[in-house]
C-alpha cells in the first residue's frame, strides 16, 4: 500500500541554541522540496521562529504484504554480506538479512554467485543502484554469511 | 531560498525475521527515481525479498536537499535557547496533528508570554499553509488550528 501522506523534516538553525527538527505532512507523490506547499509552510514556521531553514528531507513508504520463512534461530540473525564496486572501482557494502539456505556453496559460507536468486540480486543491483555520490555500482564480485551471533558466555568453573 | 536536491535518492528496505526481529538494508538510486512502490526501489525490494528468508514489511525512499544559500536567521528577545512553540491542528479525521517548533520568536506570543492566537498575523498564516498544503499522516486534510502555546521542557537530569 503506497504513503497516504509524504512527510517533510525540515532541520532548522536558530540564533541561538542548538538545531531542530520540524516534522509535517503533505499530499503524497511530492519530490521537490521547493514544491510551493512545503515552501508555504517553511515560510510560516520561518515568521514564527528565530531561525533559518538549512535542510528539507522527504519521505515515502510503501507497505508489502507477506510472511518470513521459518529458519533456525542461530543463523536467522546472519547477514548476506556483498561487496560491490562502482564505476570509480570504490568498494561498497550490501549487507541482506536472514539469507536462504539455497544460495550458499557447499561450505554454507561462500554465496553461490550463479545462483538464480542471487544472479536476479546483482542485476537490480547493477541496473539500479548508486553509490551516495550518484556513481552507478558496476559488479558484485563476491559474497559471504556474515555472522551475527552472540558469543555464548562460559560458565564459572565450580 | 532554493533547495537543491542531493544526486542520489536513499532506498531503505525494512526486514522482519519470523521472530520479530527488523533490519534494514540501504540503497542508493537516481533522485528521480524516488517511487517506493516502482522502479529501481520496487525492483530492489524484489531482488532482496529473493534471497532473504525475511519478510520484506516496506519500502521507504528518502530524498535530501540543502538549501546553499540559508542566509542568517534573525535575532530578537529570547528568554531561553531550550524553550519550544507547540502547536496542536485539528484534521477531517478527528486526529490532532501537533508541530513543535524551536527558538520560538516572542513577538508573536500573547502578552502572558505563553500562548498563540490566531489573530497573530504570523501564526494566522502558518494555519493557512497548514490548511491548505498540510496532512494528517494518513492523509486526512488539516481543517483549523485548535491552540498553541510555549513549552518550556524539562532540564532535570536522570528522570
Amino acid at each position: 500500500m503506497a504513503s497516504l501522506a509524504t512527510r517533510v523534516t525540515v532541520v532548522f538553525d536558530p540564533q541561538w541554541g542548538p538545531q531542530f527538527a520540524v516534522r509535517f505532512h503533505v499530499a503524497p507523490g511530492i519530490i521537490d522540496p521547493n514544491n510551493a506547499g512545503i515552501q508555504a509552510i517553511v515560510t510560516a514556521i520561518n515568521a514564527l521562529t528565530r531561525a533559518i531553514a538549512l535542510t528539507i528531507e522527504l519521505s515515502q513508504v510503501d507497505a508489502i504484504a507477506g510472511s518470513p520463512v521459518m529458519s533456525a534461530d542461530y543463523i536467522s540473525e546472519d547477514k548476506a554480506a556483498f561487496k560491490a564496486l562502482d564505476g570509480d572501482g570504490q568498494a561498497h557494502n550490501y549487507r541482506i538479512p536472514g539469507p536462504t539456505a539455497a544460495i550458499f556453496l557447499a561450505n554454507k559460507e561462500t554465496i553461490d554467485m550463479t545462483n538464480l536468486d542471487v544472479v536476479a540480486f546483482v542485476a537490480a543491483v547493477t541496473a539500479n543502484a548508486l553509490g551516495r555520490g550518484g556513481v552507478p555500482i558496476t559488479t558484485i564480485p563476491v559474497g559471504f554469511r556474515a555472522e551475527n551471533r552472540k558469543k555464548l558466555k562460559s560458565a564459572p568453573q565450580i | 531560498m532554493a533547495f537543491v536536491l542531493e544526486p542520489t535518492a536513499e532506498v531503505l528496505i525494512h526486514c522482519q525475521d519470523y521472530n520479530g526481529a527488523r533490519s534494514s538494508v540501504r540503497f542508493f538510486v537516481v533522485n528521480t527515481d524516488a517511487d517506493p512502490a516502482a522502479g529501481g526501489p520496487a525492483a530492489l525490494a524484489a531482488a532482496v525479498q529473493g534471497i532473504s528468508a525475511d519478510a520484506v514489511t516496506s519500502v521507504e525512499t528518502l530524498l535530501h536537499s540543502v538549501d546553499p544559500l540559508p542566509g542568517s536567521p534573525t535575532d530578537g528577545p529570547y528568554s531561553r535557547g531550550a524553550d519550544k512553540g507547540l502547536f496542536e491542528f485539528g484534521s477531517t479525521d478527528g486526529s490532532i496533528v501537533k508541530m513543535q517548533i524551536g527558538a520560538p520568536n516572542e513577538t508573536h506570543l500573547e502578552p502572558d508570554h505563553l500562548r498563540y492566537s490566531v489573530s497573530d498575523i504570523a501564526v494566522l498564516a502558518l494555519e493557512t499553509a497548514m490548511k491548505s498544503f498540510g496532512k494528517t499522516a494518513e492523509g486526512a486534510a488539516i481543517t483549523h488550528f485548535q491552540t498553541g502555546y510555549r513549552r518550556r521542557p524539562s532540564r532535570r537530569k536522570g528522570k
